[in-house]
């Protein structure tokens, strides 16, 4: 039998990949040169897009752990799952690509500002998410397991994004109405914040795209999963 | 800003973009891997079932 072609799937993974390579360009041939940073704060850009990803990917989870409690229905399941796995890889990487541009503005690759230590936290709660449900044989119970963890660990997200309101934080705030010392950055022309703003709304837009196309992938795999076990069981049984 | 310092910074700048590709790239290979693995034992075992029909 011919595999029937996914074309939802190849469209978004076009899309995806049309979007970056735009994004990609906005960033290095577009958007301005920050007058203090320079070419160090287009890691921004990206940084910025693969954080917002890995926090939709959390409230992805939660919605879906809300909505297995209610139904038990395990395609819920399978959405918070492969939500968190895919939020905590963006996450990882929001983390080094932070790192990297730390190093030659603050000169340190890590240090224990607020909002640094809120996303530390944020990261280990959702990777022992993970490890939760490896650590689960029965699939109801781990599903139902998860699906609590999955709403009460929620709490580090908003946390992390008013840590940097509320807590002494050198971490610059970009929705705050923030002060000189606080985030604002300074453009070598005068079309410079829209532009930066632009940019950085295509890079959160491409990406929101990329994780639509890995979620749809990882659903695909774990739905692939449960007919494997299934198939199992029948020959066992 | 000196010339070095710009080239120092372009090097974070590279790697922090390399940093996305690569994590990228790393997590579609494994799941092509898991996908791969998780078709080859459905075979297997559609095989096991037809055969115990």
């Amino acid at each position: 039998m011919r595999p029937k072609i996914d074309v939802a799937g190849s469209v978004l993974t076009i899309a995806s990949a049309a979007l970056v390579v735009t994004a990609l360009a906005l960033v290095f041939l577009w958007a301005p040169r920050e007058i203090t940073m320079k070419e160090v704060q287009r890691i921004f850009y990206f940084h910025v897009a693969v954080d917002w990803v890995g926090f939709l990917a959390f409230f992805v989870t939660l919605v879906a752990s809300i909505a297995y409690l209610r139904t038990r229905d395990r395609k819920w399941d399978i959405l918070g799952a492969a939500s968190v796995e895919i939020g905590a890889l963006f996450l990882t990487m929001g983390a080094v690509t932070g790192s990297l541009w730390a190093r030659p503005v603050w000169n340190t690759w890590w240090t224990w500002d607020a909002r640094l230590t809120t996303v530390a936290i944020t990261w280990l709660v959702y990777l022992a998410y993970l490890m939760l449900r490896g650590a689960i044989d029965d699939p109801q119970r781990r599903a139902r397991f998860s699906a609590v963890y999955g709403i009460v660990s929620f709490v580090t997200v908003p946390l992390t994004f008013a840590s940097v309101f509320f807590l002494r934080t050198i971490h610059p705030a970009l929705f705050a109405a923030s002060t000189e010392a606080q985030g604002r950055m300074q453009f070598e022309t005068g079309l410079g914040s829209a532009r930066m703003g632009m940019t950085l709304m295509l890079c959160v837009i491409a990406f929101t795209v990329v994780y639509v196309a890995l979620l749809r992938s990882r659903i695909r795999l774990e739905q692939m999963a449960d007919r494997v076990a299934r198939l199992q069981q029948e020959i066992v049984g | 800003m000196s010339d070095w310092m710009n080239f120092k910074n372009a090097i974070f700048l590279v790697a922090a973009y390399g940093v996305f590709w690569l994590g990228t790239f790393l997590y579609v290979l494994t799941l092509n891997q898991r996908q791969r693995n998780l078709e080859k034992d459905l075979e297997a075992l559609e095989a096991l079932v037809e055969k115990d029909k």
